[in-house]
């Protein structure tokens, strides 16, 4: 029973279907509550689920998620969301701190990393 | 004189003649006749005489022509010897002449044999560069084109006319007046300089965007001592384009290939924990080698992905100080693992800290480690020795292996080289982990290089800097 992590919401949003599924087995083991999707769907979506953490791939189909980054900074309701960037790119830094982006997790990634990352996220929010 | 001695002569024979008239003047009548005789002897006498003065008198004067004659001839040869002088001073003028027409004729000579001899050469250098593929400038110490070969008018769509004696800044409108290349330029006659590669992207009308890679170099026509600058280019485009491409698949490849990657290896982690405490061994181990290849893959496309790092100047590794000796000890305890048959044997210490990228670092131990691994097939021995000087950490990784051929050695630090056995098969792997070991290493101002014999093994050697606290 994980009593810090416990019902807090994570949302992931990635084109691969294959990182969504991990990605939501992963953080189940730890009773994480996550939404997951191939796009960013607007603000409205965003702010109904209101998570305490979001993944977000950079490469979405049609979409540049340093651009989402930026429109949910943007928004009152949705800029205090913890945004980490979740990417393949080998300049993940780099496009985490461009975006403005809260941290960075390069794929692959090692499963405790994800656990401790996710863990550290989500303790800040209320 | 011949008169007075004929007058005398007369005087004495009248002399003889009065004594004898004497003498004799007591015989009359005898005597007359005799005398009359003698008289008419003296007569005929005296008319020889006349006769011989008349003849004495005529040589005389022939004797005074002669004189005269002879007075003359002095004359005339005296005149003809003073012409003869005045023609020797005229001979001796007209071979002075001679001699200096001669050594003009000789300097005359020399100088066509020079020109002979230049055109030669002019003809050779012409030969040169009329054949080669690449466009070529020779510029005089004005930056003005003296010459330029046929590659250079198809090249750039230039004529002759246009080209030689112009102002290379001149020429296309000034697309060639770049400040890279007038800097370059500027500096090789003053410094006695040359340069290489220098690269350069220009922008001509009609011609669109060319990279040209340029080489300069000094030259002295000896023979007049004039200055020259020998302009080579390359036209780089396509390859460039074509690098370009290549890396750029690469670093998709490698982005597209870790999708997969992670979510396998995520898979695999999850499993694993779901596991670790089952009894079923075959399901844990089974997991435990899944995640070694997951990792290896993992690995390789991260390598792939720095090559492209590297051919784009874009390899950017951290900069932390770390103790160099831990480093060291978990590599050689992790890099134990990926091999049952050797030994891997850890002697030295460097009690040292360095500053740099730990894991790019940790990455050269493990290439080196697992080349000596793959390529000492029946050897069981490698030997990781840790020394250091005062500003230095030092590393050897000695394997028994199958060694490196002499002509070889430089290569292996060339993108996908890889070294065969003596079969010529090669070992797995991409040939890109010393490439990149070497990229890790220049970044930390380090080197890294290799001692072997064929069938003798190898030994590498890489050294840092010390941390400066």
């Amino acid at each position: 029973m994980n009593v810090a992590t416990k019902g807090k919401k994570v949302m992931v949003i990635d084109d691969n279907s294959g990182i969504l599924f991990v990605m939501k087995e992963a953080l189940q083991l730890k009773e994480y509550e996550v939404h997951t999707s191939e796009t960013f769907t607007g603000l409205k979506d965003v702010e109904t689920i209101a998570p305490d953490v979001m993944y977000l791939d950079i490469s979405l189909v049609g979409q540049d998620g340093r651009e989402v980054t930026r429109e949910l900074k943007r928004n009152e309701r949705t800029k205090n969301i913890p945004i980490i960037i979740l990417t393949a790119y080998p300049n993940a830094e780099e496009l985490a701190k461009e975006a403005g982006a809260d941290g960075y997790l390069p794929k692959p990634f090692e499963l405790e990393r994800l656990w401790e990352m996710t863990a550290a996220f989500t303790s800040r929010s209320k | 004189m011949a008169k007075n001695i004929f007058r005398t002569k007369q005087k004495t024979n009248v002399r003889r003649f009065a004594r004898a008239v004497v003498s004799v003047g007591a015989t009359v009548v005898d005597r007359d006749i005799a005398e009359q005789k003698r008289a008419a002897e003296l007569v005929i006498a005296n008319k020889e005489l006349a006769y011989q003065n008349v003849e004495k008198g005529k040589r005389a004067a022939e004797l005074v022509i002669a004189n005269t004659e002879l007075a003359y001839q002095n004359d005339e040869k005296q005149k003809r010897a003073a012409e003869l002088n005045i023609a020797n001073i005229e001979l001796a003028y007209q071979n002075v002449e001679k001699e200096k027409r001669a050594v003009e004729l000789e300097i005359a000579n020399k100088e066509l044999a020079f020109q002979a001899k230049l055109e030669q050469s002019l003809s050779y250098a012409q030969g040169i560069l009329g054949t080669m593929r690449e466009p070529l400038l020779v510029l005089d110490k004005h930056l003005r084109i003296k010459t330029a070969n046929d590659a250079f008018f198809t090249t750039f769509s230039i004529t002759a006319d246009d080209t030689e004696g112009a102002l290379i800044y001149e020429l296309k409108n000034r697309r060639w007046d770049t400040p890279r290349l007038r800097d370059a330029l500027e500096k090789i006659l003053p410094q006695k300089s040359a340069f290489s590669d220098l690269e350069i992207t220009f922008d001509f009308p009609g011609l669109g965007s060319k990279i040209m890679l340029f080489n300069g170099r000094r030259l002295i026509q000896s023979e007049v001592g004039e200055e020259l600058i020998l302009l080579a280019m390359q036209d780089i485009t396509e390859q460039t384009l074509l690098q370009k491409r290549n890396d750029s698949f690469m670093s998709m490849a490698s982005h597209e290939l870790k999708t997969p990657v992670t979510t396998i290896k995520t898979l695999v982690q999850i499993l694993q924990k779901q596991y670790e405490k089952s009894d079923n061994t075959t399901l844990v181990e089974y997991l435990a080698r899944m995640g070694q290849q997951i990792d290896q893959l993992t690995k390789l496309v991260t390598d792939l992905l720095d090559v492209s790092k590297i051919k784009a100047d874009k390899f950017e590794l951290e900069e932390k100080t770390f103790d160099f000796d831990p480093l060291a000890s978990e590599l050689v305890k992790s890099c134990q693992f990926l091999s049952l048959q050797h030994t891997i044997v850890l002697q030295g210490s460097t009690n040292a800290r360095v500053c740099g990228d730990r894991n790019a670092i940790g990455r050269v131990f493990t290439n080196i480690i697992v080349n000596a691994i793959k390529c000492s097939p029946n050897a069981n021995t490698i030997i990781v020795t840790l020394t250091h000087t005062k500003k230095d950490v030092c590393v050897s990784i000695q394997d028994f292996g199958i060694g490196i051929a002499e002509g070889h050695k430089d290569k292996i630090f060339q993108r996908f080289f890889q070294v065969g056995n003596e079969n010529g098969q090669n070992f797995a792997g991409l040939g890109i982990g010393l490439y990149i070991s070497q990229a890790i290493m220049a970044q930390h101002k380090g080197r890294i290089w290799v001692e072997s014999k064929e069938g003798d093994g190898s030994t590498f050697f890489f050294t840092l800097p010390k941390a400066t606290e």
